[in-house]
């Protein structure tokens, strides 16, 4: 009978991956950036199903604590999780800076052509 | 005219004479994405305006000369203020294909790979109302020669087995941007496109949600000029991300 913390993390990481997964369907999250997070629950599922790989990787790395070494892993995970946000924004903001001024450019423009026409129907 | 009116006819969409919208002769269009496509595209353009259909260009914020051609050869096209990728151009496509009525859209690449004699071979099924949607296949199609590299037909035949799987349907050219859609298809399109590598998705989605999605056999030359959009690094990440959203299929919401 697997410990109580084996079928937890397998149910937790099955329960995100649906989730994951009807989110996309819904396309509320895109395939681009899902990717990471089904990574993750795969190996969530993995780590569940089979901790031996986690203790053996622990020692191989020199981690005193197979904690240690999955506090680790989370840190270093969380840290570029959210580093790749931060350049996701950085992109998005740079669009959105563009479309604005696009479409400021574009309404002035139109105004001129509406004035136009207005004048040279008089 | 003013200079101000004639500059901004450059930067705003240019209309064509536009086609006469009748029962027996529907409103077709013709999408033509292209990035960067200064060596080829005034060839293309040429090539689309001796046929009866309504053509646009959507340059896709190209950095060569391609704008500045277009402009000059007095094409009808659309300039993206950012590159939004072969998805987000091709949905500009559709979008404009809706908002000006068409009734047939089709999508021709603008490199000059693709036959403009094989695009009656498109439409003809849609008009019979045999099918809502048509894929040029350059491989059920005896006059090609040109079949793309080993390397692209392997996952070409991976990504067809996959839609074979999730929706009961073989269909050979998964990644052909050669394809015909019909009024439902383009609102569909319009309102929900795939940002990248949007073919095989795209096809997918529509078989699952129950329309007739026909493949016909095309014929497609090699490139003339420039480069092709996907590298080998990028190949990896494309079946990934392309097999896991046909696993995902789910067919559009609405009809």
């Amino acid at each position: 009978m697997p410990s109580i913390q084996k079928i937890l993390l397998f149910i937790a990481s099955a329960c995100f991956l649906i989730l994951v997964l009807r989110l996309m369907r819904k396309r509320h999250l895109s395939t681009k950036y899902s990717l990471l997070w089904i990574a993750l629950g795969i190996v969530g599922l993995l780590a569940a199903a089979f901790p031996v790989w986690v203790f053996f990787l622990s020692d191989l790395l020199g981690f005193e604590l197979p904690a240690n070494f999955i506090f680790f892993i989370c840190t270093f995970f969380l840290l570029s999780a959210v580093f790749a946000g931060s350049v996701t924004g950085s992109e998005q903001a740079e669009a959105i800076t563009t479309l604005t001024q696009e479409i400021s450019l574009l309404k002035q423009r139109v105004e001129i052509l509406e004035k136009e026409q207005a004048d040279s129907k008089k | 005219m003013s200079s101000t009116t004639e500059h901004t006819q450059g930067i705003l969409v240019t209309l064509m004479q536009p086609q006469e919208h009748t029962q027996s002769s529907p409103k077709v269009l013709i999408i033509v994405p292209a990035y960067n496509e200064e060596a080829n595209i005034s060839a293309v353009v040429a090539d689309l305006e001796k046929l009866p259909y309504d053509y646009v260009v959507i340059n896709d914020g190209s950095k060569d000369k391609t704008p500045q051609i277009l402009d000059e050869i007095k094409a009808c096209h659309v300039d993206l203020c950012r590159n939004l990728g072969i998805g987000g151009a091709v949905q500009t496509g559709y979008k404009y294909a809706l908002e000006n009525n068409y009734d047939i859209a089709i999508q021709f690449d603008g490199d000059g790979q693709h036959d403009s004699g094989c695009i009656e071979r498109l439409v003809q099924p849609i008009i019979d109302g045999e099918a809502n949607m048509t894929i040029g296949s350059r491989f059920i199609c005896e006059e090609n020669e040109f079949l793309s590299s080993r390397a692209r037909r392997a996952g070409i035949t991976v990504l067809s087995n996959l839609i074979k799987l999730t929706t009961g349907q073989r269909i050979y050219d998964v990644t052909s941007g050669f394809r015909a859609a019909d009024r439902g298809i383009i609102a569909d399109f319009a309102r929900s496109y795939p940002s990248d590598y949007p073919e095989p998705e795209s096809a997918a989605c529509m078989i699952a949600g129950g329309r007739k999605v026909k493949e016909v056999g095309v014929i497609m030359h090699e490139r003339q000029g420039g480069s092709s959009s996907i590298s080998a690094k990028s190949a990896l990440y494309y079946m990934v991300k392309v097999g896991l959203s046909i696993i995902l299929v789910r067919p559009y919401e609405k009809r």
